[in-house]
């Protein structure tokens, strides 16, 4: 029965480790497009529509992949978790109700915008469609997260009563829409899931800017450089929002982030635990770092650390597993400040070389002499850059995954945080198997089998026609 | 009657009139080649909606009936999950064949074939959970397990789901205005209805003059065709989906055989709520579907696709969808308006 329940836990982690990649695309893909559409309109440039147009026959296949994955997701959820869909069904499932509407607005606007799109003669409506096809998809994601936040922090019922009877009561629906850490977790995982969506695209671009020329060249930089803002944008709320989430951990989910610390310390000057693993209750091969713990959570090396916010303070039965979480929170962390580093370099070479700003300052001698040195090179056409993007591309999509893991594994073993088991609520049936295994199976060549299609079909574009270049 | 579980009910046969169209997509597509166009013309813009309504219907129901869940769960979640897994493969076929180069290792014709398989199976999962659900044949009586052999013990089983593919294989013939051997549309169309309502009568399901008017209508419509071959998608459309709806009312309140539907309804203010979600969202979702079918038959009046027949690469994926952006000559003019021309006007 236990292997059953790490079955279906596995199975559903698994789809959704994959549907969140589909997502994160499925998201990016339409503001891109959107703001591609938008520019092509509003300065009359043909290139930008060519670049719209090219997004959105990606932006199909992928839906079609995204679509069946959700699907999946959302029968997974039903299926392998009855007992739990059950509570959800009876408190709060109001925002997965909701996302369905959100669903719908993007797969009927996408319809239209995509196969009725010469039929529209005013392209700022044509336009509008895009809008409504990049709201549904970001609020497809919100609504998703409010369901999150309800398993992290679970409001709208009476908790205790359920805990002695087993029964629902003092039900009240909206809470669900409201808890604790929902608006901070929709933030925090919009944003990621944006940034992370941006910054693959701004790797594929950045490659096909190293390995093209001419107007194929000027095609992508122009795709890059749309993509580069919207990373810095959600990159900058990403940070600020993560650091509230760590926060919110600590008033409403103080064991998890006990375990996400990897701490058993209390008081004052309680140290940051690096790295490490968990044996007989006590962390080693860590590195620890006096007083930065208390430091990082009141502003003061000195400042005092709950006795709730220390592993110590809970039943051993309760704690997630602590070597796992606590590693995957410091890799998220350790990369997601490399990647603010280096995204903060490459903004300050981008407006070294900006136009207005460069014309401004080029009389001045520092500045010149700064601009001389290779690395302050159009940071587009610095091959370095551009190199350098690609790794926070892939950097990017593992930052997302991890972070997921850690959010997951760490309410670990509670599916309703302080409610109800993940055990309790898994389907034994053992006929989920076979089908499950050939689901994974199934989800492993379907990804790559996709991208392969999608870069095929976009290879089989002729940019100059096109662009009704030399016709 | 109950509001929710009328609600739920129509959400049903929405989401079973789309499937069964795309079933008769199926169908076309096996039996004429020809019908590609016609067919990719229909449900190309559509997949991504029917693929919605599945979730819309899944949600739904997890919000009225919660504790039902379990149940369905243990007794399904084979079916339910290959089902899924097809579903994915439904959706990749489809799009793939759209969007398919010429000269590549797997053709169009080849592609939509494995949708057509594929989607067959999909829908072949569905009616048998539908009718299962709504019969009880193949649950045990502590509703933990499902038996094939129980299932098909019954030969008003095979009945019922025969009967519904040969009524649909019948209908494909006037929904996309197929022209090979369209005798076969009233012959199979009746033949069809005579052995899904004899299935249904023989499982106990009820039925009565309603259901006869309906399967009338359905028979008159495929006769209407062979005879003139005319008609119009919308009639069809809405007698599968009163023919749906009127199966799930005659049959009201029934789950597993002898269980009240009524009994695993979802007593807490979740239940309210979701009405007025229902009700906003249920509008909006009405305004996006009249604007998708506006916008449709636009394009339908207009002609839009027959001028690009002539402009090389793959006739049949030429003519379809957006993957026709790129043969379109001078469709992007430089000074941004580019659907302002006179020849674009045309299209």
């Amino acid at each position: 029965m236990t292997n059953l329940v790490f079955f279906d836990a596995g199975l559903m982690g698994y789809s959704l480790a994959v549907h969140i990649l589909l997502v994160t695309i499925g998201m990016t893909l339409p503001i891109i497009m959107s703001i591609s559409e938008f520019i092509s309109i509003k300065y009359r440039n043909k290139m930008y529509d060519v670049l719209a147009k090219r997004l959105a026959n990606a932006l199909i296949i992928f839906f079609a992949v995204g679509t069946a994955s959700g699907i999946v997701v959302a029968v997974e959820l039903f299926v392998l978790w009855p007992k739990f869909i059950s509570v959800l069904g009876q408190v709060g499932i109001l925002p997965l109700y909701m996302e369905v509407f959100a669903f719908f607005t993007e797969a009927i606007f996408l319809g239209i915008y995509i196969y009725f799109w010469n039929k529209f003669r005013s392209r700022m409506r044509h336009w509008v469609l895009s809008v409504f096809i990049s709201i549904g998809a970001v609020m497809s994601g919100v609504f998703i997260t409010m369901i999150n936040a309800f398993m992290n922090t679970p409001r709208g019922f009476n908790i205790p009563y359920y805990l002695s009877t087993g029964k629902i009561a003092g039900v009240n629906p909206l809470a669900v829409l409201n808890t604790p850490t929902t608006w901070v977790e929709i933030g925090h995982v919009v944003g990621s899931t944006i940034f992370a969506g941006s910054a693959f695209f701004l790797a594929f671009f950045a490659y096909k800017l190293l390995k093209t020329e001419g107007i194929e060249r000027n095609f992508y930089r122009k795709a890059a450089q749309i993509s580069a803002v919207i990373v810095i944008i959600s990159i900058i709320l990403t940070v600020i929002i993560g650091i509230e989430s760590i926060t919110n951990l600590m008033v409403y989910q103080p064991e998890k982030f006990a375990a996400l610390e990897m701490n058993f310390n209390s008081g004052p000057h309680v140290s940051e635990v690096l790295g490490g693993f968990l044996v007989n209750n006590k962390p080693v091969d860590s590195i620890n770092v006096p007083g930065l713990m208390s430091f990082l959570a009141t502003g003061s090396l000195n400042g005092i650390i709950s006795s709730n916010d220390s592993l110590s303070a809970y039943a051993k039965s309760t704690w997630p597993p602590v070597s796992v979480v606590h590693n995957t929170f410091d890799i998220m962390v350790g990369i997601g400040v490399l990647i603010g580093v280096l995204m903060a370099i490459f903004l300050v070479i981008w407006l070294l070389n900006v136009k207005k700003i460069r014309d401004r300052f080029i009389s001045n001698k520092l500045f010149r002499r700064i601009l001389s040195r290779k690395i302050f090179l159009d940071p587009f056409d610095n091959p370095l850059v551009l190199k350098t993007l690609i790794v926070i591309g892939v950097l990017a999509a593992f930052l997302l995954e991890d972070g997921w893991v850690t959010d997951e594994v760490g309410r670990q073993p509670w599916i309703i945080y302080n409610v109800m088991t993940v055990s309790a609520a898994a389907n034994t049936s053992s006929s989920v198997i076979p089908v499950g295994i050939a689901m994974i199976a199934f989800y492993v060549v379907v990804l790559p089998v996709t991208i392969l299609f999608v870069r095929r079909v976009m290879k089989k574009r002729d940019l100059s026609s096109e662009l009704g270049v030399g016709q | 009657m109950n509001l929710y579980i009328m609600i739920n009910y129509v959400i049903l046969a929405v989401l079973f009139t789309f499937l069964l169209t795309e079933a008769m997509s199926v169908f076309s597509f096996i039996y004429d080649k020809r019908s590609i166009p016609t067919v990719k013309k229909y449900l190309d813009p559509i997949w991504g909606v029917i693929g919605t309504f599945a979730v819309f219907f899944i949600v739904n129901t997890e919000v009225l009936y919660p504790s039902i869940m379990p149940s369905i769960d243990y007794l399904y979640v084979f079916p339910i999950l290959l089902a899924t897994l097809l579903f994915i493969a439904r959706n990749l076929f489809l799009v793939f064949s759209e969007y398919i180069w010429k000269n590549a290792k797997f053709n169009q014709l080849m592609l939509v074939r494995i949708y057509s398989l594929v989607t067959f199976l999909v829908l072949l999962i569905l009616i048998s959970v539908f009718l299962s659900i709504i019969s009880g044949m193949g649950a045990n009586s502590t509703l933990t397990a499902f038996s094939v052999a129980g299932f098909l013990s019954n030969p008003a089983v095979p009945g019922f789901i025969a009967g519904a593919f040969l009524t649909v294989f019948g209908l494909s013939f006037v929904f996309y205005g197929l022209q090979k051997t369209k005798f076969l549309s009233p012959a199979f169309t009746l033949i069809g209805l005579l052995v899904f309502i004899l299935s249904m009568r023989a499982l106990n399901l009820t039925t009565n003059y309603i259901t006869y008017i309906l399967a009338a209508v359905i028979f008159a419509l495929s006769v209407l065709y062979y005879l003139t071959g005319k008609a119009r998608r919308e009639v069809i459309f809405i007698a599968v989906f009163l023919s749906i709806l009127s199966i799930n009312l005659l049959n009201y309140g029934k789950v597993f055989g002898e269980k009240v539907l009524a009994s695993y309804l979802n007593n807490s203010a979740v239940s309210s709520a979701a009405l007025a979600v229902t009700a906003v969202g249920g509008a909006l979702l009405t305004a996006f579907l009249l604007f998708f079918l506006y916008m449709y038959r636009r394009s339908d009046n207009k002609e839009d696709y027959d001028e690009n027949s002539n402009s090389g690469g793959n006739e049949i994926s030429d003519k379809i969808g957006i993957a026709n952006l790129y043969i379109m000559s001078n469709n992007n003019k430089e000074d941004g308006k580019e659907h302002k021309t006179r020849k674009n006007r045309k299209r």
